[in-house]
């Protein structure tokens, strides 16, 4: 136990883990209702849907009552978490069949430039909502990616290693999430 | 290298990957060119927001106990005393 943990007298995830796997329910709902929030925004984040990541964040943490006992103090239970929500969204778009293109080749899916020059000055202004409505806008491939990398902040490596792609493909897909973003923020600006 | 060139080197670039070989190009190329330079502001931008939005604030939450209601885990009958 950290010194943290002594003087606050919380029990650490791993504990709630290792009580949980031992069948202990209300351990297991102290480690849901801390977490919750966390799955929940990363569900929404790669789903862009609220009722989807209600479900997904339902499967995952009924999926983490089944796989409780294989975590074993490792890594950071929250980083074992963050990966195993990441895989159930994963499945759910195979499942869907909507599986992120994370294959297309570069040039394949050209995105074209809004050119801001008549107006350099006029990007809207880039707050949560302006990025939150372009980012549920995204394709899902651009948007995992975005989402890991820009939002999560996770390395391009590690992005490669969870959605089984390539870092080339990792960085090129970022680049072209974040400018098909700038290009709906332009064009939903046009429109206002 | 013309504009086409630099705009896919951006994101790279603001991310610190590149070698200064292309590095340096880049960034003078940005200096000379409006229209790059207000592509790549742009770009800075979005990352900057991206990062706020890690926290999640301003985000309307579902009920978390309906939630573990769905998740529907039998509840062990309580102890008693
Ligand atoms: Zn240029």
């Amino acid at each position: 136990m950290s010194v943290v943990e002594v003087e606050t007298g919380e029990p650490t995830d791993l504990d709630l883990a290792q009580q949980s796997a031992a069948g202990d329910v209300s351990a297991f709902e102290t480690l849901y209702r801390r977490h919750f929030r966390r799955v929940y925004l990363l569900c929404l984040r790669m789903l862009g849907n609220p009722a989807e990541a209600e479900d997904l964040t339902q499967e995952t943490f009924t999926h983490l009552y089944n796989k409780i006992g294989s975590f074993r103090g490792d890594s950071a239970f929250t980083t074992w978490l963050h990966r195993l929500t990441v895989n159930q969204v994963l499945m759910h778009f195979r499942r869907r069949k909507s599986r992120p293109e994370f294959t297309t080749f570069d040039g394949e899916t050209p995105i074209q430039i809004v050119r801001g020059t008549e107006n350099p000055g006029k990007m809207p202004i880039v707050d949560r909502l302006v990025l939150e409505d372009a980012i549920s806008k995204l394709p899902p491939g651009y948007r995992s990616i975005f989402v890991l990398h820009d939002v999560e902040g996770h390395e391009h490596g590690e992005i490669a290693r969870m959605l089984g792609i390539s870092e080339g493909t990792s960085k090129s897909q970022l680049h072209k999430a974040r400018l098909k973003i700038r290009n709906l923020i332009r064009e939903q600006a046009a429109l206002n | 290298m013309d504009c086409a060139d630099i705009i896919q080197l951006l994101s790279d670039y603001h991310d610190g990957a590149l070698d200064e070989m292309l590095a340096g190009p880049v960034r003078t190329h940005l200096v000379l060119c409006l229209e790059c330079g207000v592509i790549f502001n742009d770009l800075t931008l979005i990352v900057t927001q991206a990062v706020v939005l890690r926290e999640g604030q301003g985000i309307a939450l579902p009920d978390e106990n309906v939630i573990w209601q769905r998740i529907g885990i039998i509840r062990r009958a309580p102890s008693r005393p």
